[in-house]
């Protein structure tokens, strides 16, 4: 960290005036830039001076800086997945020793059309965060310890739909049997027996708790439900590793199901929703159904064949993957080419339109030739799936990003490996690679015409259009940190290639026209606004 | 509403004695009578020698009891209790709502009993190490729990049709390498109401059966010695008289076939190649030979304890002896020879109008049904050999189950039979034994499981009367038990599992839910207090 005053080289005026400038002149500048893209903004937390900084593009490569003010110390930073706000947890002024000194809050910047800004604030510094991904709620819970004595099983529910007010947001404490909350799952809107509802999975260290979201505001909420994950006989931790939801037939509201795995036992477990017992709290109840799948499951999800639904969970150790029959808990295991570690459902992209699924296998062992693998679901004889195409690929797929329409059909496979990434084809089942020179970070762009890849503390970056995977070589001054495609006002595009250097600087790209002859930097952003 | 007890809730159940570890016993909440032999042949059956048979089938082996080897299901009006002797709980699931509860009970519960009450559910569970029983009755939500004395080693119940006495006693046929000395004669009478004290009273030499006199001032039981008479009245329950059943005393108790009349006052025993039966007037002690001309192969009591049916194979005839005149007057029973056809055994169904002979001696596809009134009776034709016919309680319907085993050679199998000898029976091709049978209350329903545990094949069939369609549903696990929770509207099957695995079928619709993990599913934490 460095203080303004030592890095402000391209703001000579401050220095004349620095006997009596404002105390934020000399606040730190936290670097690496702490840098978040929205849809149509990038944002800079500045915590030293308590601010949140966005960054506009405007023609010509040109820039427009707001600054919001956010809570004191901030502890956790997220966007919404669609990009359309961002979130900022802070701790506050903790112990706090005049009326002046903060209250913990979650500011939320809201990046369209131009950023604005909503505080609510909490009674207890909460550092974790999750995000409702349909927009309507986030959840701040605790994380790795914000104060001297923290409640981990405190939860904060913010309903976004409506602005910070006395019951808004609500505070819950979980019941705890010693565990405490890991990850937090904001489920779809499930038909249950008692109407439409949303509910939000809490996944601890050794339990699960199910909280109904649509009562969670009540005078008097039903109390969460607790699953817990042992029979009490032992010692045994199981610890939840994900969840899976699915809400069954359309046109029933008895069978929508949850779907975990563990990370360290061979069952998975589904709880069905059905109607709660009378006199209970909660109007729904979880049934709970173990199957052992004869390994520990990396990966599940829940899955449409021709026999209908399964929880498919994927087996490394068996090499396999195993569909559990809800209903039954009759399994059938599945050999696979490879051992698979993850899959993502690809159905809506390349699914015959027939009600089965499509499943995209990756991350198999390294130097095995895995690669990715297809796994269509539905049933031939013989066989509980129709086929398992294996795209052998030298290197271990470790992360599968997803492309945004009109490009919908092609994911990004990146490897393990410093010298490569590959484009995937859904529909052709071709995957092209494409070699670098160092271990590249990849970036879609949100109107999916292209691709950034850069090398982050280097000055290297290349655009890639998908269009026809050509790529255009670009480059920086100062080395890059982070790259943000984002809209302008006028209907183009700019990429803002982030350097943590000085007050933070950015060079600005016309997306579409990218040209390093064209970029613009602009530096000290953070001393705008001040 | 009035609750059934599990008599009444099971119309015919059957299993085959593989000793699937059921943590259920008996649980025939009935006197002595009712049809259902009570499995008096297995350690004591002399092995074949039928040294007075003569005739075409004087070398056939003895007919297989299969029908009187239950492993019912305990199951009350609304839910199925099951015990954990490792966990040292009862799990109870309701059989409306799939809710699962667990209740502590001593120390290693393990033989289970559903008590017949009028308003709630009652079983009573025998704790094998604290050398107790937990009597769990679930009444308006709550359950509570009373606990009784008994003698060590017990292992299986007797309990009264109007739900006051139990008795819990020791067959000796479920244990293996016996000393003569164990003579295991202690039996623990238990006034489930508290008004008198539980009381362990010594009975004859390894009691066969258990039962009470349906006035319930009465206990009573077969043992080698006799049959001991137990007085309920009294200010304590005590043993008041022996009543021999043989005036040989060298008769060979092994081979004896004792059956008792639901009143108490009546006793019939068959012997092994013997070709008389001795009525035992148990008030008097006076000893009646009944001479039937021709070894009985089998013998069996109405429910209404009104009349005997013993079959004479050697002469394929059917002798009808009415009950109590037949102990006055010996030579006052009617034969009914079913010409042409062999038959060794006989089912009675409910109401003792209707009789199905077979045999299973040998392989034979010929089932008869004779009716007790009229003496009328036809020959149906089925395509497999026969090793158990259950009548349903409307007498409308069977289910026969084929045998498989030995030179019969015969693929897996059962039958749904039409009684009215008008309809062709439906064989129905198995990929497992058939391993169990439930049939509905209401004879609408039956519930046929299979299980092959070499090939791990295991399932379950639902099949409809009297239409005869049937479905069938594969089981994740080998299944111990099935019956059917007429008030739920449910069969279920019970499957051997660590964690507890039950899958309850629909009887309406077909559809199956199963639950998994019953400390699991009773440890889902809803806030309700419970």
């Amino acid at each position: 960290m460095r203080t303004r005053v030592a890095c402000t080289f391209g703001a000579a005026i401050a220095i004349a005036a620095c006997s009596s400038r404002p105390g934020k002149w000399d606040a730190k500048i936290d670097t690496p830039a702490k840098a978040y893209g929205l849809q149509s903004a990038v944002v800079l937390v500045d915590d030293p001076t308590h601010r949140l900084v966005t960054v506009l593009a405007r023609p010509d490569q040109q820039i427009h800086v707001t600054p919001f003010a956010v809570g004191h110390h901030v502890l956790r930073v997220a966007t919404s997945p669609d990009s359309a706000r961002l979130f900022a947890l802070a701790a506050g002024d903790v112990p706090r020793r005049s009326d002046a000194d903060e209250y913990p809050s979650l500011t939320i910047v809201d990046g369209t059309p131009e950023p604005t800004a909503a505080r609510y604030t909490m009674a207890e510094p909460l550092s974790n965060l999750a995000i409702d991904p349909l927009g309507r709620y986030a959840a701040a819970f605790a994380g790795d310890g914000a104060s001297f004595v923290e409640n981990p099983n405190e939860i904060v529910l913010f309903d976004l739909s409506r602005g910070p007010d006395a019951t808004n947001p609500t505070s819950r404490t979980i019941r705890s049997f010693g565990g405490k909350p890991v990850r937090l799952t904001f489920t779809p809107t499930l038909q249950l027996p008692a109407g439409p509802r949303r509910l939000l999975i809490v996944e601890t260290d050794q339990d699960v708790a199910i909280l109904d979201l649509d009562n969670a505001w009540k005078s008097a909420p039903p109390p969460e439900l607790t699953v817990r994950l042992t029979n009490g006989g032992d010692t045994r931790r199981i610890a939840p590793a994900q969840v899976v939801v699915d809400d069954g037939d359309p046109a029933k509201n008895d069978d929508a199901r949850i779907g975990l795995r563990t990370a360290n036992d061979t069952n998975v477990v589904t709880f069905q929703l059905a109607a709660a017992p009378p006199n209970s709290l909660n109007d729904f109840a979880p049934t709970v159904n173990l199957t052992d799948v004869g390994g520990i499951a990396s990966d599940i999800a829940f899955v449409r064949t021709d026999e209908g639904l399964r929880l498919a969970a994927l087996v490394p150790q068996l090499a396999s993957a195993v569909l559990v029959e809800p209903d039954t808990s009759v399994t059938a295991q599945v050999k696979l080419p490879s051992a698979y570690q993850r899959m993502s459902l690809v159905t809506d992209i390349v699914g015959d339109g027939g009600g089965t699924d499509v499943a995209l296998l990756w991350n198999g062992p390294s130097r095995a030739g895995s690669g990715v693998a297809f796994w269509t679901l539905g049933k031939t004889v013989g066989q509980p799936y129709r086929s398992v195409e294996v795209l052998p690929l030298v290197a271990t797929i470790a992360n599968v990003v997803d492309v945004p329409k009109p490009h919908g059909t092609l994911k990004l496979l990146q490897t393990d490996t410093n010298d490569a990434f590959y484009v995937l084809d859904l529909k052709s089942r071709t995957a092209a690679p494409l070699t670098t020179l160092g271990q590249p970070t990849l970036a879609t762009s949100p109107d999916g015409q292209r691709i950034w890849a850069f090398q982050r503390g280097t000055t290297n970056l290349a655009s890639l259009e998908l269009e026809n995977l050509h790529p255009i070589p670009l480059l920086t001054g100062p080395a890059i940190d982070s790259v943000f495609d984002i809209a302008r006002a006028d209907g183009g595009r700019s990429l803002v290639a982030i350097h943590s250097v000085g007050a933070i600087g950015a060079t600005v790209f016309d997306a579409k026209n990218p040209d390093t002859a064209t970029s613009r930097i602009h530096s000290s952003l953070l001393l705008q606004g001040l | 509403m009035r609750k059934r007890g599990l008599a009444a809730t099971l119309a015919a159940a059957w299993a085959l004695s593989w000793g699937c570890g059921a943590a259920s016993d008996n649980a025939g909440a009935n006197g002595f009578g009712g049809g259902a032999d009570g499995g008096t042949n297995a350690p004591f059956a002399d092995g074949g020698t039928l040294a007075d048979g003569g005739g075409a089938f004087a070398d056939a082996p003895p007919e297989r009891e299969t029908e009187g080897d239950y492993q019912s299901p305990v199951a009350t009006g609304r839910f199925v209790w099951v015990a954990n002797p490792t966990s040292g709980r009862v799990a109870y699931v309701d059989a409306t709502t799939l809710e699962v509860h667990t209740v502590e009970a001593g120390n290693g519960p393990t033989y289970l009993v559903a008590v017949p009450d009028p308003k709630d559910d009652v079983a009573l569970v025998m704790n094998v190490l604290s050398y107790d029983a937990t009597l769990l009755r679930a009444s308006g939500g709550q359950l509570s729990t009373t606990t009784f004395p008994i003698a060590r080693g017990s292992n299986a119940w007797a309990v009264s049709a109007d739900g006051r006495w139990a008795i819990a006693w020791t067959d000796s046929t479920k244990l293996a390498k016996l000393d003569p000395t164990q003579g295991f004669q202690d039996v623990s009478v238990i006034d489930l109401t508290g008004q008198k004290p539980a009381t362990i009273v010594a009975v004859g030499y390894r009691p066969v059966k258990l039962g009470f006199s349906s006035d319930g001032a009465r206990a009573l039981a077969v043992t080698q010695d006799g049959i001991s008479v137990i007085d309920l009245t009294q200010p304590s329950p005590i043993v008041i008289k022996n009543v021999a059943v043989s005036d040989n005393p060298l008769d060979d108790p092994g081979s004896r076939d004792v059956s008792v009349t639901p009143d108490g006052k009546y006793a019939l025993i068959r012997r092994d190649g013997k070709s008389d039966v001795t009525v035992v007037a148990i008030d008097t002690g006076a000893l009646t030979k009944v001479q039937l001309g021709s070894a009985v192969s089998d013998l069996d009591l109405s429910t209404a304890g009104d009349r005997a049916l013993a079959i004479l194979r050697d002469t394929s005839t059917a002798a009808i002896l009415p009950i109590p005149a037949i102990a006055s007057s010996p030579t006052a029973f009617t034969t009914v020879t079913i010409t042409g056809q062999l038959v060794g055994s006989a089912s009675l169904a409910k109401g003792g109008k209707i009789a199905l002979l077979y045999t299973n001696a040998i392989p034979s596809e010929r089932l008869t049904v004779l009716s007790l009134d009229t003496s009328q009776f036809h020959t149906i034709r089925l395509y497999a050999p026969i090793l158990a016919a259950l009548p349903a309680d409307d007498a409308q319907n069977a289910v026969v189950v084929h045998d498989t085993s030995g030179d019969a050679g015969a693929h897996p199998a059962f039958s749904l039979v039409p009684l009215s000898g008008n309809l062709p029976a439906k064989i129905v091709g198995t990929p497992a034994p058939p391993q169990a049978v439930a049939i509905s209350p209401s004879s609408d329903r039956v519930v046929v499981s299979v299980r092959d545990d070499v090939t791990k094949t295991y399932g379950v069939y639902l099949g409809k009367l009297p239409s005869l369609e049937v479905d069938q549903l594969t089981l994740a696990s080998p299944p111990i038990a099935v019956g059917v929770v007429a008030g739920a509207g449910r069969a279920y099957v019970a499957q051997s599992h660590a964690e507890g695995r039950i899958t309850f079928i629909d009887l309406s619709t077909g559809k199956a839910r199963t639950l998994t993990g019953f400390e699991l599913g009773s440890r889902v934490v809803d806030g309700s207090g419970k």
